[in-house]
C-alpha cells in the first residue's frame, strides 16, 4: 500500500517544475503566433498607410479614425453587414428548421427505403460545393435568382443540411422514447411530439447545428463570387474579396476593413465559444 | 417552436426585401415612369466615371420619368464574364459599355443585341458622328456593326524626365539607349520598368510584339501552332531578356499592379508601359515632394529591337461601345428613350468630355478636335502622342483572343522569363486552343 | 405505436430531401454530363458533344498536373504539420492542466475568422520589400524576401493554410484525450506508465479512431482549399505553380471560361476524395480498445 502510494505521489506533479515552464512557453509561443496577426492589423487600422510602413511594430503615434470613416463611406460596409446577417441567419435557420423535422421523421419512422435515405444524407455529405456550383448556377440563372440574396441562401443551406443532419440524427436517435409514449398515451399527436418534445430536448444540438451552418455561411467565399455579381448583393466576405483589389495599396482601409469584418465574429466567438467548439468537435469525432 | 417559426418568417421577409432590393426591377406601369437598368466600365472614380454619371444624372434630369438603374463596375475578367452571362440569362442591363472584341463578338452571339444598322432604319442619325474608320473596327462576323464608340486609347512607354536627367540618360528612342537606361538604373537602385508581369502583363505584352514586329505583329491571328508568327517567339524573347537585364521589378512575377503603379508615381521606377488611363493619376503639382507630377514625365514609343522587322507603330483602339439590348429595343415604351440615352453618351458634346483633357482618350468623332490641354502637361504630350503616331496603330493583339487562350497566354508569361516555358511551347499551347476562331 | 401512420413520414423528410435533391444531388449528376460538353459560358446551355476530350485534357494539362502535385503536397504537410503541431499542443494541455481553458479559447480562434479575413492579413504581412514580416527580416540583418515569389509562394499558401486549422485539430485531439477513460490512465500510472512513456504506448494507441478520422479531415480538406489560397495568389502565381485542385477549378471555370473543363476537375475532385477515404479507412482500420 505504502509503495503504491508513494509512486502515485511521484507522479503527482509539483507545482512548478522546469518541465511545467517549458510546456507552458510552448503554449504561449503559439498563442502568440494566434493572436499576434489580428493585434498588428487591429492596431494598424488606426494608422494611414505612410506610418504602417514605417513604424508597424510600435503603438500608433498619431491614431486616426480616417480609415473607418473609408471604410463605411467608400465601402457600402454596412449594407455588406446586412446582407451577411440576413444570409447567414437564414441558413442557419433553415437549415434548424429543415434538419430537425427530417432527423424527427428519420428517427421516429421506420419504413422501407430507410437506409437509403440515409445514406443518400452520407453521400452528400462527401459531395463537395465545386461538384455542384455550375450547374446550381445554371438552376438559379433560370429561375432569375442570380444576384440575390435567396439565390444564395438557397444553396448554402442545402449545402450544410447533410451536416445538420447527420448531427441530429445521432443526437434524436439517443433520446429515449419513453417521454413520447407518455405523451401519445395522453392523447398527443406526432406534430405535438415532434414540437413540444422532441424539438425543446434536442435544443443543444439544435444550437450546434445553427451555429455551425451560421458561420460557415458567414465565411464561405467561394459561393458568393459565383452568385452575388452586384455590389448591392456583397456580403462581407466577398466585400473583402474586392477591396483587395481596389484599394490594394490603401493599406490602413484594408487593416479596418479586415477589424470590421472580424471583430463580430471575435464577439460572438468570446460568448459562445463553449458551444462552438463542442458543436464543431462532437460531428467530427462521431463521424 | 413558435419563436422559431416567426424568427423564420421575419427574416425570409427580410432577405426578400434585400433581395428585391439588388434585383431587376423592370419597368414600373405608374404613370409611365420607365426605368433603364444600365452598365458601363465607368465604375470607378476617374474623370471618365464621372463624365459617365454626369451624363446620366443630365438624362434623368431633362427626362424626369426616367430612372436610370446603373450597375458599372471596374474592368475585370470576371465582369466581363458575368455580363455574358447575363446577356444569355434575361437579366441583362437595357443599354451598356461594353468592350467590342471577342467579348463583344460574344455578347452579339447572345442574339440580345440590336445592331446599328437596324437602329438606324428607325433613326438614320443614330450615330452619325462617328467616323466610319472607328466604326469599320467594330464590325463584326456578320458585318454589321453592334455598338457605337464614344472614346478611345493609346499605349505608350510613359518615362519619368527627371530620373533620366538624374543618371545623365538619353530618353529610350530607340533600343541601345533603352537598354543603357535599364543597366544604369538597376546599378543605381531604381526599378527601370514598373511591371507587375504576375498580375497584369496585358499592356507589356503588346509592346512586346510591336518591339519583335511592328504593327504587323498586332494584327497576327495564328489558329494553329503552324500558323505561329516567329514576330510572337521574338517578342517573348525580347521579354526574357528585359528580365535577365534586370528590366523589371524583383518581385514582378508576384507583385500586383497598384503596387507597381504605385512605384512609378512616387519616383522609384523610371518607365511604366500603360495607356491613356494613366495620366489621371499623376498631379499636376505636388507639394509633399513625395509624388511625381506631369511636367515630369514623358510618353514615347516603345522601340523597336534590332532583331525586330516590321513598321513602327502604338498600340491604340476604342475602347468599346454602347450596346443597346434587343429587349430594350423591342419595349416600345423604352425604345425611344434607350436611343436617346446612347445618343446623350455619343454625342460631340459628350465625346469632347468623355475624350477631353480630363481623360486624355482619343475622339472617333472628327469633328471633336483635339484639345489643347495647357495646364495638364501629360496630358497634353499623350494627344500630341496619339497626333504623331496614330497613322500607324493596331488594336492590342490579346483583346481578340477567347478568354481561356488569353489566359493561357498572360499566366505562361511568368514562366518564360523564368525559363521555365520556351516561348514556342507556350504559343504552342495558345495556339492550339484556336483563339481566333469564334 | 406512435408511429403507425408512415404516411406522415413524408411532411417531416420532403422538405429537406427536396433541398438536397434540388440542390445537390441533381446538380452532381448534371455536373457530370456536363463534363462530357462543350460550355463556354457559365450558365449557358451545353454546346457540342465533347467526347472524352476533357478528361483526355485532364491528364496532359501541365497546370492540371501542378495542382494535384501541390494538392498531395499540401496533404502530406498538414497532415505532418498541422496534425503534429495540433498533437503536440493537446498532449502538453493535457500535460498541465492549468489554464486548458484559455488555452482551448485562443488557439481555436483562428478557425472562426474567414479565411478570406485571414488571407488578407497574411497578404499585408508579406507585403515587399517593407512589410512586417520583411521588416522582422532586415531587422535581423537578412534581405528582405519575396514572400510570394517563385520557390516560396507554396510556403506562402501552406503556412497560413496549416497555421490557421490547428486550433480545430487541437480541439478534437484534446476531447480525444479527455475521452480516455481515468481509470485506464490511473491503472497504467500505477503499473509505471509516466511521461513520454504514457504518451507513446498509451494516450496515442487510444487516440488510433479520432486520429484516422482526423486525417480523413485533413486529406479531404486539402482537396477543397480555396479562400485563403485564391485571395494570396490568385491565378496560381507565379505562373501556375501554385495552382490547387480548387483554385485551378475556379480559375478554369470562371477566368478562362472554359466550364466544361471546369466540371470535369469538379468531377476528378470528388472521384479522388472518395479514393483517398477508402484508402485511409483501409490503412487505418478502426480497432477498438
Amino acid at each position: 500500500m505504502g509503495i503504491h502510494e508513494s509512486t502515485i505521489q511521484k507522479t503527482r506533479k509539483p507545482k512548478f517544475s522546469v518541465l511545467q515552464l517549458l510546456t507552458h512557453g510552448i503554449l504561449v509561443l503559439w498563442a502568440i503566433t494566434n493572436v499576434f496577426p489580428f493585434a498588428w492589423v487591429v492596431m494598424n487600422s488606426f494608422r494611414t498607410r505612410q506610418y504602417i510602413l514605417t513604424e508597424s511594430f510600435r503603438f500608433p503615434t498619431n491614431p486616426t479614425l480616417e480609415n473607418y470613416f473609408n471604410a463605411f463611406i467608400k465601402i457600402d460596409i454596412w449594407r455588406a453587414y446586412a446582407n451577411s446577417f440576413v444570409v447567414s441567419t437564414s441558413v442557419a435557420a433553415l437549415t434548424v428548421l429543415l434538419a430537425g423535422l427530417a432527423a424527427f421523421g428519420l428517427t421516429r419512422y421506420i419504413f422501407r427505403g430507410h437506409s437509403i435515405l440515409i445514406s443518400v444524407v452520407y453521400g452528400c455529405l462527401m459531395i463537395s460545393v465545386y461538384s455542384t456550383i455550375i450547374p446550381v448556377f445554371s438552376l438559379l440563372l433560370k429561375l432569375n435568382l442570380i444576384n440575390t440574396l435567396v439565390g444564395l441562401i438557397l444553396p448554402v443551406t442545402a449545402g450544410s443540411l447533410a451536416f445538420a443532419m447527420v448531427v441530429l440524427i445521432a443526437y434524436m436517435w439517443g433520446i429515449p422514447r419513453d417521454l413520447e409514449e407518455a405523451a401519445f398515451i395522453d392523447g398527443c399527436n406526432v406534430f405535438q411530439i415532434c414540437f413540444k418534445i422532441i424539438f425543446p430536448l434536442s435544443r443543444s444540438a439544435f444550437a450546434t447545428v445553427a451555429i455551425f451552418s451560421f458561420l460557415w455561411s458567414y465565411n464561405d467565399l467561394f459561393t458568393q463570387l459565383f452568385i452575388l455579381r452586384q455590389k448591392q448583393t456583397w456580403t462581407i466576405n466577398r466585400l473583402l474579396n474586392e477591396i483587395s483589389s481596389m484599394y490594394g495599396t490603401d493599406y490602413g482601409l484594408m487593416a479596418a476593413s479586415i477589424t470590421l469584418v472580424v471583430i463580430p465574429v471575435l464577439i460572438v466567438y468570446i460568448f459562445m465559444q463553449k458551444h462552438i467548439i463542442k458543436g464543431l468537435t462532437a460531428g467530427a469525432i462521431k463521424g | 417552436m413558435k419563436k422559431i417559426m416567426s424568427m423564420l418568417l421575419v427574416i425570409l421577409l427580410l432577405a426578400g426585401c434585400a433581395s428585391s432590393a439588388g434585383n431587376k426591377s423592370g419597368s414600373k406601369s405608374d404613370a409611365k415612369k420607365i426605368t433603364i437598368r444600365t452598365a458601363s466600365m465607368y465604375g470607378g472614380t476617374d474623370p471618365g466615371s464621372q463624365n459617365y454619371q454626369n451624363i446620366m444624372n443630365q438624362f434623368m434630369a431633362d427626362y424626369p420619368n426616367v430612372t436610370i438603374e446603373d450597375e458599372s463596375a471596374p474592368i475585370d475578367e470576371q465582369w466581363r464574364a458575368s455580363v455574358i452571362n447575363d446577356f444569355n440569362s434575361g437579366n441583362e442591363p437595357d443599354v451598356i459599355y461594353f468592350v467590342h472584341h471577342a467579348d463583344g463578338q460574344a455578347l452579339v452571339d447572345t442574339g440580345q443585341v440590336v445592331s446599328v444598322e437596324t437602329i438606324r432604319e428607325v433613326y438614320p442619325d443614330y450615330a452619325a458622328n462617328i467616323g466610319d474608320s472607328a466604326m469599320n473596327v467594330l464590325r463584326k462576323k456578320d458585318g454589321q456593326v453592334y455598338c457605337v464608340p464614344m472614346t478611345g486609347y493609346w499605349m505608350g512607354n510613359f518615362v519619368n524626365t527627371e530620373l533620366f536627367e538624374e543618371y545623365g540618360l538619353d530618353l529610350p528612342t530607340d533600343w541601345d539607349k533603352l537598354v543603357t537606361a535599364v543597366e544604369t538604373f538597376k546599378e543605381n537602385g531604381v526599378t527601370p520598368f514598373a511591371l507587375a508581369l504576375g498580375h497584369i502583363p496585358h499592356f507589356f505584352i503588346e509592346h512586346m510584339f510591336l518591339s519583335a514586329g511592328g504593327v504587323e505583329a498586332l494584327q497576327e491571328r495564328p489558329n494553329s501552332e503552324e500558323e505561329v508568327p516567329e514576330s510572337w517567339v521574338k517578342a517573348l524573347e525580347i521579354l526574357k531578356e528585359l528580365y535577365d537585364m534586370g528590366a523589371f521589378p524583383d518581385d514582378t512575377n508576384s507583385t500586383t499592379e497598384e503596387a507597381v503603379k504605385l512605384l512609378f508615381n512616387e519616383g522609384k521606377a523610371a518607365m511604366l508601359v500603360s495607356g491613356t488611363w494613366h495620366p489621371g493619376s499623376i498631379p499636376v503639382e505636388d507639394p509633399t515632394g513625395q509624388l511625381v507630377t506631369q511636367d515630369q514625365v514623358m510618353v514615347m514609343p516603345f522601340p523597336m529591337h534590332p532583331d525586330g522587322k516590321g513598321t513602327p507603330g502604338i498600340v491604340g483602339g476604342w475602347n468599346g461601345g454602347f450596346y443597346i439590348s434587343k429587349a430594350a429595343w423591342e419595349d416600345p415604351e423604352k425604345r425611344d428613350y434607350v436611343v436617346k440615352l446612347v445618343q446623350a453618351h455619343t454625342s460631340s458634346e459628350a465625346i469632347s468630355n468623355y475624350t477631353g483633357k480630363d481623360t486624355g482618350g482619343v475622339s472617333p468623332d472628327s469633328s471633336v478636335p483635339v484639345p489643347e490641354v495647357s495646364d495638364r502637361p501629360l496630358v497634353d504630350r499623350g494627344f500630341k502622342f496619339w497626333a504623331e503616331y496614330s497613322a500607324n496603330h493596331a488594336d492590342p493583339a490579346c483583346d481578340h483572343m477567347m478568354s481561356d487562350p488569353k489566359n493561357i497566354l498572360y499566366q505562361g508569361l511568368t514562366k518564360i522569363v523564368t525559363g521555365d516555358l520556351t516561348p514556342e511551347e507556350l504559343l504552342k499551347q495558345v495556339a492550339e486552343k484556336k483563339p481566333f476562331d469564334y | 405505436m406512435i408511429y403507425r401512420k408512415k404516411y406522415l413520414a413524408v411532411f417531416f423528410i420532403a422538405p429537406a430531401f427536396l433541398f438536397l435533391l434540388v440542390f445537390v444531388c441533381y446538380p452532381f449528376l448534371m455536373n457530370i454530363y456536363n463534363s462530357f460538353f462543350e460550355i463556354n459560358v457559365l450558365g449557358a446551355p451545353i454546346g457540342k458533344w465533347n467526347h472524352f476530350e476533357n478528361y483526355r485534357m485532364l491528364f496532359k494539362d501541365p497546370n492540371m498536373i501542378t495542382s494535384i502535385k501541390n494538392t498531395f503536397l499540401l496533404m502530406a504537410l498538414v497532415i505532418i504539420f498541422q496534425g503534429g503541431i495540433a498533437l503536440l499542443l493537446a498532449l502538453l494541455v493535457d500535460y498541465i492542466r492549468r489554464g486548458a481553458q484559455l488555452y482551448r479559447v485562443i488557439f481555436f480562434f483562428p478557425m472562426v475568422i474567414s479565411a478570406a479575413a485571414l488571407g488578407l492579413i497574411f497578404n499585408l504581412l508579406y507585403l515587399y520589400p517593407d512589410g512586417p514580416l520583411n521588416v522582422i527580416m532586415t531587422s535581423l540583418g537578412f534581405d528582405p524576401i519575396i514572400w510570394k515569389g517563385e520557390g516560396n509562394a507554396f510556403a506562402a499558401i501552406a503556412i497560413p493554410t496549416i497555421w490557421s486549422n490547428v486550433g480545430f485539430y487541437f480541439v478534437i485531439y484534446v476531447m480525444g484525450i479527455n475521452n480516455i477513460p481515468t481509470d485506464v490512465m490511473e491503472a497504467a500510472q500505477i503499473d509505471g506508465a509516466v511521461g513520454l512513456k504514457k504518451t507513446r504506448y498509451l494516450t496515442i494507441p487510444l487516440l488510433y479512431n479520432v486520429l484516422t478520422t482526423t486525417f480523413i479531415l485533413m486529406i479531404t480538406g486539402a482537396l477543397r482549399v480555396f479562400d485563403m489560397a485564391w485571395i494570396l495568389l490568385p491565378n496560381g502565381q507565379p505562373g501556375g505553380s501554385t495552382y490547387l485542385t480548387g483554385t485551378y477549378m475556379y480559375q478554369m471555370t470562371f477566368i478562362n471560361r472554359n466550364v466544361d473543363y471546369g466540371a470535369t476537375i469538379a468531377v476528378f475532385i470528388v472521384i479522388l476524395g472518395i479514393l483517398l477515404s477508402q484508402l485511409t479507412n483501409k490503412i487505418f482500420k478502426p480497432k477498438d480498445y
